[in-house]
């Protein structure tokens, strides 16, 4: 009917481009291609990495990317963005450090995550209360707590010994690195609640189209305020294992993790605009990502090369995934 | 077909028809979406000098057939002839070039751009390049004059009424001086005497020869005006009639092929109906602006129809029903007092809203049908919030069998379903809830016949079963067919309540476009004990017709600077606010710097902020046209490296490394702004993309600060002109002005339309792509200006340097106003929210808060500053 479609309504949508996609292809079918490519060829061309040791390893360091990966694919998928993360994770492991050593191990623990929740909390009031687009909301955020964590302890390193978070960061079960079984718990996790739950559909139908699923009775706000206190939570369980990995806390001990954590996400296939993607496909690209810079470093390729391969390598995907069926 | 020969034939009141010409033919024209046929082996043609309508019912194919023959889509079979010319590739701007002109069913106009220049959209007037502002304002205006209306084509498309903006839209198309000028529903939101108006200025068209296709659903309308009539069913030519000789019922049997009784169900007697218990029952109702005065009482078994001319509070009424907007006045269900929160609350009371766009608000047509079918009732397939499987597979097979709606499985894409078959999804998925009261906002729009069928019965089953339904349609037919009674909204207001007989097509038209009832029937009263009395007939004149709000007039708000906020003109509203902050940033740095400030402290912040301008800059002209680009500060870093590698200390060395690093600048946006338009990937990440490859590239060519970057350039750059004037502050004014100059050229208006009206600037003939690429590209060049200055101020090349950049450019752009996703702000607030961030910075230094602190402060006043903000409009909004 008559009307002026408004581009800066802050519920639109931009609109998805129509063409035509080959049918049948998941995108995660390419992540996984693309990471059996690269992974065979750094078996060929490096001896080293031919032992199960050394996969074992890659994995270990694989599962914390794809842990903190995994909750932001939950933010993304409901077409939203936490850029706060890596502050998350720093924070957690230096205020985790801390804490444990005055309160003790499982207290240490539970009020750590208790406190990523609140940030996470307070992201999704911002981006639904106040109306603050997600990337603004969470790069604010992530500016507070940085500077909030220098004045808490003026970016000095923090010790914090922890038997349980060391077993879960270096430990082995069956040969497996421990790590790996915290990303299986929380990929179940993840999967249950977005495929098993009505929270799941919630996040999906919110992703793809805001106003219908208000319009059918989704409760929007509450979901999107779930959803970036579970990705702030998932981000502090990286913080504590980290914490774990080496006793201490730097400063700067999330900041890699920011770029990759998207970076792994959009490789592994979810849409950036929300609404279609897989948990699976995201601990896929956080598995690309990790053997790409085994390898690239090791070919002695200067991190210059390394970023443009990673650049070039995100665009060619997101090309590739433009045209597959979703 | 055979029109041609019948065209010598056609009488009208122009010579010129007598030997006419056709100005546009369609053969064998054929169009279908996702594998449904909308559009089949259309041919008609349509004549110099004649008003030709075009009618059919919703779904019928006119829309389609009108997107065909201007260029807005392709057609995948047949062929368009213009001027006896075959067109073999049509886009509206090759349309507009054959002199075709439309005035558009969703309007093309651009909210945030002023009238005058929306009439001109596409096809601006200018003077040595730039945008001639007069003749645009002199061509509109009297554009307006022959019309008859008074617009003023300063003011901003977005604040006229809809039927303004109707008018404007009809002055776009005139102002084109078409030799084939096509309105679809372009008298929707018009009143009786601006109908006047138009078909005076039809009528002039036709006669100097001009070729008009009319569509309407308004049989009055095109009985009068028109010369012949072409009749579209199901996406199938039907026939062509002469006005003259033809009746209504003649063209409603054309249309539907069959009498009216055939189609809709029958009606419940009427006395029976009021008789009944009453479901629904509202007095006085109103929300803000958009609507006030409804009463009525909601009988169970009743459709109820909200009629009168578009735009006249009818989508707002069911929307407020639904909970959407803040109610004033008394509501109550079963004779309980109601309070409706939100959509949620609504449907616990058992109320179900079918919106009128199902592809952008009922549906989502990315998820599976069965998805669709379970969203409002996931709380009835879980337990604790975990589905079952199967009783969702019951459900909804149960939702499908119900309303026969056809597809393959439940698990397909809705989008591949037929309009009708999407919108049985939009309607079923409410079934399980057992509602009382459907909201249904036009809910036959874009079906074939035959679901349409399905859907009355439907309507009529529910209601049977003790349901109301509460129903908005622009077919008069279906209004009149299906509904037992008709409120009728004029302003906003109720004017009329016609029951049973007196729904008569004359009642209610006269009603919509006059604003009073025919004497006879019933109006609204609005009184506490309401009461309806249908055979009383109490012709009250409906209050003083209220103007509609132009911009923010003067509301009674509790924070009154929202007044003195609203009555600023437009441009300058949205960047007080921040202006405002910087001017107590300003004082506070001047305090702090009292006893040093000097020509050097103002050079030095000259210097300092020159980067983050630019870059803000950069980033809000990217921004306006609904993009972004995360990698704006990497390109920087590149930019000193490439300096500090490059530039030698030589004036010709210098001007080389300048000019290579900004024309390096315009090719990285073009290569950015070309992936993200022409592959069409979402700006955020090919962005993130480009910043590692910009990030890697200057690491490159320096993996450490440093290079030779000739100091003489920096001091010079970073210095003082005549030991005054900073240099970096008159190459900002430079860059500022280069903006404007940009603004007053077609391609700035065509940044700011793509970005306010994508749709609407492309059916206008702005260059889309082209706009959005010479975006990136202007941005890169400013960037590349910006890492001039960086590489100034760090006097060295370093590649990293550039990086919190490229964050720090959006928070300025956003908490200068420029809305994030397009459309919307001036560089005058980037401006200003650059300085503010800027300044802090310095303020947080020079007061020896700590780094820690300084991180704290510039994310608490972005999201403070930004939700104040937020905030603010909202209640501006709904003030208007």
């Amino acid at each position: 009917m008559a009307s002026i479609p408004s581009g800066a309504n802050p519920v639109a949508q931009p609109t998805r481009a129509r063409r035509f996609r080959f049918p049948g292809i998941d995108p995660v079918l390419i992540t996984y291609s693309v990471l059996t490519l690269i992974w065979v060829y750094s078996l060929i061309r490096v001896e080293g990495y031919r032992t199960v040791d050394y996969n074992l390893f890659t994995l270990r360091v694989a599962a914390f990317l794809a842990i903190v990966a995994a909750g932001q694919t939950l933010v993304v998928l409901m077409g939203g963005i936490d850029l706060s993360v890596a502050s998350v994770i720093t924070m957690t492991g230096v205020v985790g450090g801390n804490l444990i050593t005055q309160v003790g191990e499982t207290g240490g623990i539970v009020l750590t995550l208790l406190i990523a929740a609140i940030v996470g909390v307070a992201n999704g009031i911002g981006v639904v209360s106040l109306r603050l687009p997600p990337l603004v909301m969470t790069l604010a955020s992530m500016s507070v707590i940085q500077g909030g964590l220098l004045v808490y302890n003026a970016g000095k390193p923090v010790s914090g010994q922890s038997d349980f978070l060391n077993y879960w960061a270096l430990g082995e079960h069956f040969r497996v690195p421990t790590p790996v079984y915290v990303l299986g718990a929380i990929i179940v996790l993840t999967m249950f609640l977005l495929h098993k739950t009505s929270y799941g559909r919630a996040i999906y139908a919110i992703g793809n189209n805001p106003r219908a699923a208000l319009l059918s009775g989704i409760p929007i706000g509450l979901v999107q305020v779930a959803t970036y206190a579970l990705c702030s939570v998932i981000a502090g369980i990286t913080g504590l294992l980290l914490l774990g990995r080496t006793g201490y806390s730097s400063k700067t001990m999330g900041d890699p993790y920011l770029l990759s954590a998207i970076a792994a996400v959009v490789i592994g296939g979810t849409s950036i605009l929300g609404g279609r993607g897989k948990v699976i496909g995201t601990v896929g690209g956080a598995l690309v990502l990790t053997v790409l810079v085994n390898l690239l470093t090791v070919e002695n390729i200067p991190e210059a090369g390394r970023m443009v391969i990673q650049g070039g390598l995100i665009l060619v995907l997101l090309f590739a995934y433009a045209y597959t069926d979703q | 077909m055979e029109l041609v020969a019948q065209a010598e034939t056609v009488p009208s009141s122009s010579d010129a028809v007598m030997t006419a010409q056709p100005m546009l033919q369609t053969s064998g024209l054929t169009k279908a979406y996702a594998g449904n046929v909308v559009l089949r082996d259309v041919s008609m043609t349509i004549l110099a000098g004649e008003i030709h309508a075009l009618v059919g019912e919703n779904g019928a194919g006119k829309s389609t057939w009108i997107n065909l023959v201007t260029g807005v889509v392709r057609p995948d079979a047949g062929s368009i002839s213009i001027a006896g010319n075959v067109a073999p590739h049509l886009s509206p701007r090759i349309a507009e070039q054959l002199g075709i002109a439309t005035v558009h069913q969703e309007l093309s106009l651009c909210p945030h751009l002023t009238v005058g220049e929306n009439v001109f959209l596409g096809k601006t007037p200018t003077r040595h390049g730039l945008i001639d502002h007069d003749r645009i304002r002199h061509e509109a205006e009297r554009q307006f004059r022959d019309l008859g209306v008074s617009i003023d084509p300063n003011a901003l498309a977005g604040e006229l009424s809809l039927a303004e903006q109707q008018l404007v839209e009809l002055a776009k198309a005139l102002a084109a001086k078409p030799k084939l000028l096509i309105l679809d529903e372009a008298t929707s939101a018009l009143d009786s005497s601006q109908v006047d108006l138009l078909v005076q200025a039809l009528r002039r068209l036709r006669d100097s020869g001009t070729a008009i296709v009319f569509v309407s659903h308004r049989m009055e309308e095109i009985f009068a005006i028109s010369d012949r009539i072409t009749v579209l069913k199901n996406g199938e030519y039907i026939t062509t009639v002469p006005a003259a000789g033809t009746t209504t019922a003649d063209l409603v049997r054309h249309m539907v092929g069959r009498d009216m009784a055939d189609i809709y169900p029958p009606k419940p007697a009427i006395s029976d109906l009021l008789a009944g218990p009453t479901l629904l029952s509202v007095r006085d109702l109103g929300s803000g602006k958009r609507f006030s005065g409804v009463s009525f009482e909601l009988h169970r078994g009743e459709i109820l129809g909200l009629g009168g001319l578009q735009g006249q509070g009818q989508h707002d009424l069911l929307a407020a029903l639904f909970g959407l907007y803040g109610l004033e006045g008394g509501i109550s269900l079963h004779g309980a007092d109601l309070r409706l929160r939100g959509p949620r609350g609504a449907m616990r009371h058992r109320f179900a809203y079918v919106p009128e766009d199902r592809k952008t608000e009922g549906l989502i047509v990315q998820l599976p049908v069965r998805e669709n079918l379970a969203l409002p009732n996931l709380d009835q397939i879980s337990q604790n919030g975990v589905l079952s499987r199967s009783r969702e597979r019951t459900l909804v097979a149960a939702m499908v069998d119900k309303l026969q709606i056809r597809l393959r499985s439940p698990r397909q894409t809705l989008l591949r379903l037929s309009g009708g078959n999407q919108q049985k999804v939009a309607i079923a998925k409410w079934l399980p809830l057992a509602p009382e009261v459907y909201l249904l906002a036009e809910p036959t729009r874009g079906i074939d016949v035959g679901t349409k069928q399905e859907i009355y019965r439907l309507m009529r089953e529910l209601t049977a079963g003790g349901a109301a339904i509460i129903l908005i349609s622009s077919d008069t037919i279906e209004l009149l067919g299906l509904c037992d009674r008709v409120l009728v909204m004029y302003e906003r207001r109720p004017v009329a309540m016609l029951s049973g007989e007196d729904v008569t097509e004359e009642n209610v038209v006269h009603a919509a476009v006059v604003g009073e009832a025919v004497g006879g029937a019933t109006v609204v009263r609005i009184s506490s004990t309401a009461t309806e009395d249908p055979d009383a007939s109490v012709a009250t004149v409906a209050s003083p017709t209220v103007p509609p709000r132009r911009g923010v007039a003067g509301m009674a708000s509790r924070l009154s600077w929202l007044r003195w906020l609203g009555n600023l003109p437009r441009a300058w509203q949205d960047v007080v606010p921040i202006y405002g902050v910087l001017l107590v940033f300003a004082i506070i740095y001047l305090y702090l710097t009292r006893n040093t400030f000097g020509i050097d402290t103002v050079n030095n912040l000259s210097a300092y902020l020159f980067p983050l301008f630019l870059a803000a800059i950069a980033q809000s002209v990217i921004m306006l046209t609904g993009g972004i680009d995360l990698a704006i500060g990497q390109a920087m870093s590149l930019a000193t490296v490439v300096l500090a590698t490059q530039m030698y200390d030589n004036p010709l060395s210098m001007a080389k490394a300048i000019a290579i690093v900004l024309i390096g600048g315009g090719v990285l946006g073009a290569f950015t702004g070309a992936i993200v338009t022409l592959i069409r990937l979402p700006a955020i990440i090919v962005t993130l993309a480009t910043s590692f490859i910009w990030a890697g590239w200057a690491l490159f060519v320096l993996s450490v600060p440093g290079g030779h970057l000739p100091r003489r350039f920096a001091t010079n750059f970073t210095g003082q002109i005549g030991g005054v004037i900073p240099v970096t502050l008159l190459v900002l004014a430079g860059a500022i002005l280069a903006w404007k100059f940009v603004k007053s050229t077609p391609l700035g208006l065509g940044i700011y339309a793509v970005g306010d009206n994508p749709r609407g600037a492309f059916v206008s003939g702005v260059p889309v792509r082209m706009s959005r690429i010479a975006a990136y590209v202007i941005a890169g060049v400013l960037t590349g200006l910006a890492g001039i200055g960086l590489s100034s101020y760090a006097a060295t090349g370093d590649p990293l340097i550039g990086a919190p950049y490229s964050l720090a450019s959006i928070s300025g752009a956003v908490l200068g106003g420029i809305a994030f996703f397009g459309g919307q702000g001036q560089i005058r607030g980037t401006i200003a929210g650059a300085l503010t961030l800027g300044l802090m910075t310095q303020i947080l230094f020079i007061s020896g808060l700590s780094p820690a602190y300084q991180r704290i402060v510039y994310g608490a006043v972005l999201i403070v500053a930004l939700g104040v903000k937020a905030f603010a409009s909202v209640r501006i909004e709904e003030g208007r």
